[in-house]
């Protein structure tokens, strides 16, 4: 299959800029994967780069309004510290996720707004000239993304306006929010008629796009250096969809995974917060399962939620003004509520993982999970002091790192860790200082 | 140094050095007071922060700001003249350099509200939703207007070619079938059917329905012992409710459903009750299977009788709804008095729209845990208010002429055929089920008048047809029309490349056995995506009449021009002044520059942002499900400021004005009497009256806090930095966030002392934060206020309900004060006062205004060397008090418009 990056890489290392490349040469890009132009890969990346090789993955999950907490650090610090009422939830699991407190993205504030730079780090969200950059599970797509059928997956709980997910050219992707779409996407095959189909449409938009590419190269030879910026990013993002498009074709002749689960039910209404999560994560799963992608968002729109439906508790406020307790007895118990619910799910999450194996090893220990939150209090909109957990992957867990909490250690950090756990040869994602201090790969 | 200087220049500006070593190196070399450290300050002007540190250093240079007072060593004026001329000098220098090479404004692509005006206006599909499939644009100076945030992806891309695709195919609907006008007429009778009593899982009582008649109650219909209707009293019959619709994403529906996409008149009669209270209590339903029995529980006062009903004692608003899968939008408003009367409003559907109404004042039941526990807000010891509704009628699709212009862009003459099954190819196009409505004056069937809600919506009664388009001459029939599509599409003169290259298209796909009518709509999209259409182009220097039709009808209509000013650009004579001012008019008086108020508000004010927050249920359940509420306070903004633009009024009505724009809702929100009725209308304000002008608007009010509680700090910021113009730094990273009490021990203001103890963070915030605590007045949804409202278990509530029928938790706290001091150091006690003392002058209202309209007209900001330019336009509008129209009209003029 070809091996072609999906949209462009600024390698700043010593390889080829993808962009001076093609000029130089002055033909399109559907040329095949040139040795010249590979960054330098840890040499783990290059085995998981053939078909064969066991793949690693993650998961990236924000709840846009966090959990409470002062029910959520715990107390004690490295690997003998004291579990709080939360993470008591996640006692059976206690070896396989790191409780992270005092760390968060720098410069990223202004409260809600917040949720979009969870895993790009980009600093100032809510102000007005804002341009958000590459989110972690793009960066990691954009290298693995050819050797699954989804590239990656952005999925979201009552979200459709909210996207962890954001190309390099600062662009968010839109989230799925139906369970049942996703899974149709996945493992629902089509009638020849029906690839035959798909494959025409694909073609009809490779077409499109080439002739709208020629047109925008024509206009950019009339305009100044920094106009030609703006159409460059056009014809870019053309070429961007072309690639895609082509890929999509290739896959299209492949038949999809069968499951034989049954498709996840309409979940119609927002207050049916949980559930939503609970088909979210189980979608997740099988989509890890089935090798169908490698990385998956899911932002939990909290802000956005209802009353949220509990059985045999009773939520009287929206998920929004529930955060905003103001430190009264009653919010703060359905807070509560609300959050052990997240705990348990999670947990479960974990456990499901766990039970499924890949060579000697469990999914858990080859899927990455970040579960977290842009906000440190919701009610105070405060962007510090993160509550982080990060689960599996392969390294070495059962501890709380503690940074300062009075001096936040990035964030960012972490996903470097990630990056690197891949098999990429990074040392630097937005604005890390290196790799997570304290968290050693198995 | 000056003029000529190379952008890469790494060397001071001249004289600089010596300057700051002199004057400035006590605080801003080792020091590096307030972040500012001079003590090597290079002139790099490609970087952004090293040039606008410069702009600082002569504002507050020329301000006469620095040195400060105090200072021991301040520059002579000649010295201190000299050295800001040169700093204005070097910076001018290298903007002008900028200017002339690359223009004022970044090359840049239509916003998602100028594509979707340009695809509306363009096929003549006003209905299509085009904005919601493309994604978010990005914001720079608080607009979407710059090429700096409107960026290009893959998923950009995608959605051009699903976005065009989709509004050519509504533009095709549209020519495809249109019905003669008929008129359909519903009655509530028969929409409802029999359904009166309590059913399983809509056992709420006030949420049943009962029968009316001469605003009398129907026992006998209501227990089932009488025919519903009857040939007799067949006009006068009617049914009626107590409440509203649960939740907002529901209402009583009517069964219709528009056939196509069109205009429709659509006339509701009905009218106010008032309904005894001692209703029964609520019923359950015990037992299984055959023993399955309904059981009740004792009279209550608050829940309706509905077998003793009376005369209306007042009026009742009612709202008009359109929804097509599962999205809801209001259209109408009117009102039902104690007589009954007819509302009529026209409107434009989409194909398969359907209309639900449902009555605006009344309270939903929304219960509170699991026992059903609620109250009617609006019910008394002597019963409570309702609304009967007799029938609704719709007319249409109403005549129109162009409904198939779109059609005759696309294909011309040439006829359009269904396709039988089997056949291949074609255009799949959507369609109404032709039995989907009630036939003319009979019964309908299925259940139409039923509860709506989330996850309870009717089957959508649209299918698709799939069409062809019948052409003799494929060939050249392509080429015509495709060399016409591109000729009306693209905004300059068309070249031949770019024919050739779309009708390759055309030509692909036909080969491929796809059809004329796919292959054309495969070229058009191309079209449509292209840059030629998507982009705004522009050539340094004076824009051609072309770039200067477009940059107006983008300015003043939100979309590409009309053929008549393009015609006006054709003929080379747009650029005479003349000319060009009488475009100016035409456009302004269009009802097409209502899109350019929407929009400039929407960005300008934040308007957009008006979901992002909800009252909160504990504290404000009050305004907590008060759609209507929101819905008034929105347009009040809108039409106030299109008034402004209409009537070219001073920018100062911004400050204070003595006019606004209310209904009965809005009005009683802020206390003022004497306004009746659901529809917007022009209201002069009581001469002492608080409101007036933007800041005491309820959207506003609501923008500025979030639900739950206010901050003078944001409400603060947001009125200096928006209404008055003056730009205050982030805070500095050290400062913990503000949690506020909701307990109500402490208020906000007493929280925020340090701002006025601290030097450093006074700063800015005795720039800020007055207006701020001036707006204290107003709660979170911009009622006045004396006490703020609080929760505490050991306090006891207000009494009340709230309009989700539950009681109020919130009690009257701490008293407000609104009192504070300007930085000149003027007092105010009020919000009153406040704005008595803005208004002394007026100059910095319009000059920001007229920043905010530069920034929307040009795609760029006032940079430092158009301040100049600024204040000429300034100037001349001077003489017309700073009219707003004005302030539009001279900015057209302008060499900031007139260049790109």
């Amino acid at each position: 299959m070809n091996r072609k990056f999906p949209a462009p890489v600024i390698d700043t290392r010593q390889a080829l800029p993808r962009r001076r490349f093609l000029r130089g040469m002055g033909v399109a890009m559907s040329l095949p994967f040139l040795e010249a132009m590979q960054p330098r890969f840890a040499r783990a990346a290059s085995d998981s780069l053939t078909p064969n090789a066991r793949p690693r993955r993650m998961l990236g999950i924000c709840n846009n309004l966090g959990v409470r907490p002062d029910l959520f650090f715990p107390t004690g610090a490295g690997r003998d510290y004291t579990a709080s009422p939360y993470l008591k939830l996640l006692e059976a699991h206690r070896d396989d996720f790191t409780v992270i407190s005092g760390v968060s993205h720098p410069n990223v504030d202004g409260g809600h707004p917040s949720d979009i730079s969870f895993l790009t780090a980009a600093p100032h969200p809510a102000s007005s000239s804002f341009r958000n950059t590459i989110s972690l599970d793009q960066y990691i797509a954009e290298r693995f993304g050819t050797l699954t059928r989804f590239p990656s997956l952005t999925l979201s709980v009552n979200g459709a306006a909210r996207s962890l997910s954001w190309t390099g050219t600062g662009v968010a992707i839109p989230p799925e929010e139906r369970a049942s779409d996703v899974f149709n996407q996945l493992f629902l095959q089509g009638t020849p008629e029906q690839v035959a189909a798909q494959i025409h449409r694909l073609d009809t938009g490779r077409s499109i796009l080439d002739a709208v590419a020629d047109q925008s190269k024509e206009l950019q030879r009339k305009v100044g250096a920094r106009d030609s910026g703006r159409l460059e990013q056009y014809f870019t993002s053309v070429r961007d969809l072309e690639h895609r498009l082509q890929e999509s074709r290739d896959w299209e002749r492949k038949p999809k995974p069968v499951v034989s689960v049954a498709a996840p039910a309409e979940i119609a209404s927002p207050a049916q917060y949980m559930d939503k999560l609970k088909a979210m994560y189980d979608l997740a799963k099988l989509a890890f399962e089935t090798d169908s992608t490698r990385a998956i968002t899911l932002m939990l729109n909290s802000v956005g939620t209802p009353v949220v439906t509990i059985p045999g508790a009773t939520i009287t406020d929206s998920y929004h003004n529930l955060s905003h307790h103001g430190k009264t007895e009653e919010k703060l118990a359905q807070l509560k509520v609300l959050d052990e619910w997240h705990m348990k799910l999670l947990s479960n999450l974990l456990g499901d993982l766990k039970s499924v194996s890949e060579g000697g090893e469990s999914l858990l220990d080859r899927t990455m999970i970040l579960y977290g939150s842009n906000l440190g209090d919701a009610n105070a909109h405060s962007t510090t002091n993160l509550p982080t957990l990060f689960a599996g992957g392969g390294f070495h867990h059962g501890q709380h790192l503690a940074f300062d909490r009075a001096q936040n250690y990035p964030l960012p950090n972490l996903f470097v860790s990630m990056l690197q756990r891949m098999g990429l040869d990074e040392n630097k994602f937005a604005s890390s200082t290196g790799t997570m201090r304290g968290l050693e790969m198995t | 140094m000056l003029c000529g200087a190379s952008l890469a220049d790494e060397a001071p500006i001249k004289g600089s050095a010596e300057f700051f070593d002199q004057y400035c190196s006590e605080c801003h070399y080792e020091d590096k007071s307030g972040g500012l450290d001079l003590s090597e300050l290079t002139f790099t002007p490609d970087n952004r922060d090293n040039f606008a540190t410069w702009v600082r250093v002569f504002d507050r240079l020329s301000a006469g700001e620095m040195p400060p007072k105090k200072a021991k060593h301040r520059p002579a004026p000649a010295d201190l003249a000299t050295f800001t001329h040169t700093v204005s000098s070097s910076l001018t220098a290298v903007e002008n350099e900028v200017t002339a090479r690359d223009g004022r404004a970044i090359q840049r692509r239509l916003n998602r509200y100028e594509y979707e005006n340009a695809l509306r206006d363009l096929l003549n599909v006003p209905w299509a939703q085009v904005k919601d499939k493309l994604p978010l644009d990005g914001e720079a100076y608080r607009f979407n207007k710059s090429g700096e945030a409107l960026d290009v992806s893959f998923v950009q891309m995608e959605r051009y070619l699903t976005a065009a695709d989709y509004a050519m195919r509504q533009a095709m609907s549209a020519a495809f079938e249109r019905p003669d006008t008929a008129v359909r007429k519903i009655y509530a009778r028969d929409a409802i059917g029999q359904r009166y009593l309590p059913r399983e899982n809509g056992t709420l009582p006030d949420r049943l329905m009962f029968p009316v008649l001469d605003s009398h109650a129907q026992p006998e219909v209501r227990a089932g012992r009488a025919p519903n209707t009857s040939p007799k009293t067949r006009e006068r019959e009617a049914v009626g409710k107590v409440s509203s619709i649960f939740s907002d994403a529901g209402q009583y529906g009517w069964g219709f459903n528009a056939p196509v996409a069109g205009r429709y008149r659509i006339r509701l009669k009905g009218y106010s009750v008032w309904v005894s209270g001692g209703g029964i209590g609520r019923w359950f339903y015990t037992g299984q299977g055959a023993e399955k029995a309904a059981t009740y529980w004792l009279p209550v006062w608050h829940r309706p009788n509905a077998d003793e009903i009376w005369p209306g004692r007042n009026n009742e608003p009612i709202g008009i709804y359109a929804q097509s899968s599962g999205q809801t939008r209001p259209v109408g408003v009117m009102d039902f008095t104690p007589k009954p009367s007819v509302g009529e409003i026209e409107v434009q559907l989409a194909g398969g729209e359907s209309i639900r109404s449902d009555a605006m004042r009344l309270f939903r039941t929304r219960v509170n845990g699991s026992d059903e526990q609620y109250v009617n807000p609006l019910a008394t010891q002597e019963g409570m208010p309702g609304y009967a509704v007799q029938w609704l009628e719709v007319m249409g699709p109403l005549k129109d002429e162009h409904v198939t212009s779109g059609y005759k862009l696309l294909f011309g003459d040439l006829p359009m055929r269904r396709l039988g099954a089997g056949e291949k190819g074609g255009v799949p196009l959507e369609s109404v089920a032709p039995n989907s409505n009630p036939p003319l004056g009979g019964p309908t069937g299925a259940a139409a008048f039923g509860v709506g809600g989330p996850g309870a919506f009717p089957r959508s009664p649209i299918s698709n047809v799939t069409v062809e388009v019948i052409s003799e001459t494929p060939p050249q029939d392509a080429e015509r029309l495709l060399r016409n599509f591109i000729q009306v599409a693209y905004r300059r003169p068309i070249d031949e490349p770019d024919v050739q290259r779309f009708l390759g298209l055309f030509k692909r796909e036909f080969e491929l056995g796809s059809g004329f009518a796919r292959s054309m709509l495969t070229a058009y999209t191309g079209v449509l995506a292209s840059p030629g259409f998507v982009f705004v182009e522009e050539q340094p220097g004076k824009l051609d009449d072309r770039a200067l039709a477009t940059r107006l009808a983008l300015f003043l209509w939100n979309s590409t021009p009309d053929s008549a000013l393009r015609a006006r650009a054709e003929r080379g004579e747009l650029h005479k002044p003349e000319v060009l001012r009488t475009e100016t008019e035409r456009l302004l008086n269009d009802p097409k520059s209502r899109r350019f108020v929407d929009a400039f508000t929407d960005y300008w004010l934040d308007l957009r942002k008006i979901d992002d927050t909800s009252p909160s249920a504990t504290i404000y359940n009050d305004y907590e499900l008060d759609d209507p509420l929101k819905l008034a306070a929105l347009a009040e903004t809108q039409l106030f400021f299109a008034e402004l633009l209409r009537a070219d009024l001073p920018a100062r009505n911004i400050i204070a004005s003595n006019f606004t724009y209310l209904n009965e809702r809005l009005a009683g929100h802020y206390g003022i009497p004497g306004v009746a009725g659901a529809k917007m209308r022009r209201v002069t304000l009581p001469r002492d009256s608080e409101r007036g002008g933007l800041m005491t608007m309820a959207s506003v009010l609501k923008l500025t806090a979030n639900g739950t509680t206010t901050s003078p700090v944001l409400r603060g910021h947001w009125i200096t930095e928006r209404i008055l113009g003056i730009e205050t730094r982030p805070p500095p990273p050290s400062v913990k966030p503000v949690d506020p009490d909701i307990r109500g021990a402490v208020t906000i203001r007493q929280q925020l002392a340090k701002h006025r103890d601290n030097p450093s963070c006074a700063s800015c915030h005795s720039k800020m934060d007055p207006p701020g605590f001036a707006l204290e007045s107003f709660d979170v949804m911009g009622a006045h206020r004396e006490r703020y409202r609080a929760v505490a278990e050991n306090v006891k509530p207000q009494p009340g309900y709230g309009m989700d029928g539950q009681a109020f938790a919130f009690h009257y706290g701490l008293p407000v004060d609104c009192a504070g001091e300007l930085p000149d150091g003027r007092s105010f006690r009020d919000v009153k006062e406040i704005k008595r003392l803005l208004m002394s002058d007026e100059v910095p209202v319009a000059r920001n205004l007229a920043r905010q309209l530069v920034v929307f007209a040009t795609g760029a900001p006032v940079r430092f060397s158009d301040r100049a330019e600024l204040e000429q336009i300034l100037q001349r509008a001077r003489t017309r008090q700073y009219g707003v129209r004005t302030l539009v009209e001279e900015i057209v003029s302008s060499e900031l418009f007139q260049n790109k």
